[in-house]
């Protein structure tokens, strides 16, 4: 089946599903998918035994396919808003769980200049949140095992920036978009944290349960863009607890993160980050603001005399405020 | 005369064609028995298989003839599909609670999840069994047609919490093989448009019993067949009986009373093998007094062509 043939295909076989009442169902003659609870689902099922030729096919028409969802596109009138969306979502899901990359830009231009047509603000909200999960995973799935074209990985970074700046963009979304832009182009990270890494700090200070999440980044950074990591070091901010970056440095090196920090006595300004899985990688990191990270609090240096426990309970930088600290004592840890 | 004879004919090739099969010898036992008990009309019914003969070829596979059946046959303009109104009944059905619904975890993802569960944080959200989520998005709804069972009725309602193996088993659903993450959806579907199901709502699964040996006399709702207790069961006297269940029409989620979606993790094992199909055909047949699939073909002629 051509491409044209196969996109008409999908799109009339969903809007028949979609809307029920449809009298001619274009995907009855094929009667296996009568036997799963979706189309989508059959659809995918089908898909996994095409030939690699006919998978391009079919990521193909579905692109296609989506392309004439969009408002300026006649196709799917005759059939209420929810069925539009019903199908709209479908062939998302569908897009997504095939990497049809080639629908990337029907996906941005749905979640930005065709919003308009819908109403309320929560249904933009939803089609957006969609678009843009359809996004993130096309950039995760091609991160993590699809042979991805550099043109692809351009426009899926692109498409993330693109969506980011979005007003229907959310504090919440940034660790999600920044795991999936370190997925495509890990060589970009300073670029993503300068565009993300001040929401995911507002996150992690708003919100104490954000650590593990941010642990989470910091393994993805750790697998996806180590070497960039080394080479991006000095661009990173963390000279404050509020500076931009230091949510990463210390999820980093928490004790639950993908590194440990070894200091040898004769190198106390480049510090080394070793990983913990697997072990034995090291990475030395050469930055000003790292001089300052093992030094005990003044009183507990004072009390003591000597430093115990490991470098980011020391530290002042790594040291949170309790919950509903006030601002002043937050600046006095700070 | 000789068109009533054609048409004899072609019936005759697709019960034959569907007794090659284990799923499809299920069908027939069940058939069989909801034209026993007047549950179908006969002459609706020729005159559906009688339309699925022009489309089918004598290739085609078991599953595509189950497809095809079901895509003819739940045709509303045949009279068969969803003929057995209990709304009435409803109320007795779920009074003491909600109602479940089980799905696969991916179309959960795609048709009811809020976008904001996949793109909040990292997409690897806790998969913890038991999850609750009360969130949806505003499209969402069941399918066309959608099964359930009222959750007081298990033996441990937590099962259709928390455990995907135990809440696919009791509830029969043998089309979830192994491995497969499941969701289940508790709510109160209103205004109910609610039905006893028959073989028609029922065909491609391969684990519906149209009258439960326990409860013959039950007409306002039927009873799932509990895959564990077929698969652990000695003979085909043992009881296989699971939960009360009904069929229902598609609704709006947002114009139900919605408890949530719970997380209930993967299944384990398939209970679709062709064992397992073996042996419900077995003790279909034992329930209904026949002892060969040759039998059930000759009953269903019958009662189909006497009229």
């Amino acid at each position: 089946m051509t491409v044209p043939k196969l996109s008409d295909w999908i799109l009339e076989g969903l809007k028949g599903w979609a809307s029920g009442g449809v009298t001619s169902d274009s995907f009855y003659p094929h009667s296996f998918i009568n036997l799963f609870d979706t189309p989508v689902t059959a659809l995918c099922e089908c898909f996994t035994c095409l030939s690699a030729s006919a998978q391009t096919r079919f990521r193909k028409s579905t692109a296609r396919a989506l392309h004439r969802c969009l408002p300026s596109m006649p196709d799917l009138n005759g059939i209420s808003l929810n069925d539009q969306l019903i199908v709209i979502y479908s062939l998302l899901s569908l897009a997504e769980d095939v990497v049809a990359l080639e629908a990337l830009s029907a996906v941005v231009t749905l979640a930005s200049g065709a919003l308009d047509k819908w109403q309320p603000d929560t249904i933009r909200h939803e089609i957006y949140g969609k678009c843009l999960a359809t996004v993130g995973h096309l950039a995760l799935a091609a991160g993590e095992s699809y042979p991805t074209p550099k043109r692809y990985e351009r426009e899926l970074s692109a498409a993330i920036y693109r969506m980011v700046s979005s007003v229907f963009f959310r504090v919440q979304h940034a660790p999600f978009c920044l795991a999936s832009l370190i997925s495509v182009t890990p060589a970009n990270l300073a670029d993503h944290l300068d565009l993300l890494g001040r929401f995911i700090n507002e996150l992690h200070e708003s919100t104490p349960d954000q650590q593990s999440l941010a642990v989470h980044t910091a393994y993805r950074i750790a697998k996806h863009a180590r070497y960039y990591l080394k080479q991006h070091f000095h661009r990173l901010s963390f000279r404050t607890e509020r500076s931009r970056d230091t949510w990463l440095i210390d999820a980093l090196i928490h004790p639950d993160g993908p590194f440990e920090l070894v200091r040898s006595s004769d190198a106390l300004d480049s510090p080394t980050l070793v990983s913990r899985d697997p072990p034995d990688q090291a990475i030395v990191l050469q930055h000003k603001d790292w001089t300052g990270y093992d030094q005990p609090p003044l009183s507990e240096s004072q009390d003591s005399g000597k430093t115990t426990g490991p470098p980011w309970e020391q530290s002042n930088l790594f040291r949170r405020p309790e919950r509903g600290a006030t601002k002043s004592e937050h600046r006095t840890l700070a | 005369m000789a068109k009533r004879s054609s048409t004899r004919k072609n019936i005759t090739v697709i019960l034959q064609n569907l007794s090659r099969s284990e799923g499809g010898k299920i069908l027939l036992l069940n058939l069989n028995c909801c034209l026993e008990k007047n549950m179908l009309v006969a002459k609706r019914v020729m005159t559906a298989l009688e339309s699925v003969k022009r489309s089918i070829s004598a290739s085609m596979s078991a599953a595509n003839l189950l497809g095809h059946l079901k895509a003819v046959l739940q045709r509303r303009s045949f009279g068969l599909h969803l003929q057995h109104n209990r709304d009435d009944d409803f109320l007795a059905f779920a009074s003491t609670g909600y109602i479940v619904t089980v799905m696969l975890y991916d179309d959960y993802g795609r048709f009811y999840a809020d976008p904001s569960h996949s793109t909040y944080g990292h997409a690897f959200a806790h998969k913890t069994p038991g999850t609750k989520s009360g969130s949806f998005l505003s499209t969402a709804r069941t399918n066309e047609v959608f099964w359930a069972a009222p959750v007081p009725t298990f033996p441990d309602p937590t099962v259709v919490t928390s455990n995907a193996e135990a809440a696919r088993d009791i509830l029969g659903l043998v089309h979830y093989g192994a491995r497969k993450e499941l969701i289940a959806l508790h709510f109160v579907p209103s205004p109910a448009r609610c039905y006893r199901p028959t073989v028609i709502e029922a065909i491609s699964n391969s684990r519906f019993r149209q009258t439960s040996p326990l409860y013959p006399a039950e007409i306002r709702w039927g009873y799932t067949v509990d895959m564990a207790k077929l698969e652990a069961g000695t003979g085909p006297k043992d009881d296989i009986t699971g939960v009360p269940e009904f069929v229902f029409e598609q609704v709006l989620l947002k114009e139900c009373t919605v408890d949530g979606f719970y997380y209930l993790d993967r299944t384990l094992v398939d209970r679709g093998t062709n064992e397992l199909d073996n042996k419900f055909v077995k003790h279909l047949l034992q329930e209904n007094g026949l002892t060969d699939i040759s039998d059930v073909i000759k009953s269903i002629e019958r009662k189909l062509f006497v009229i």
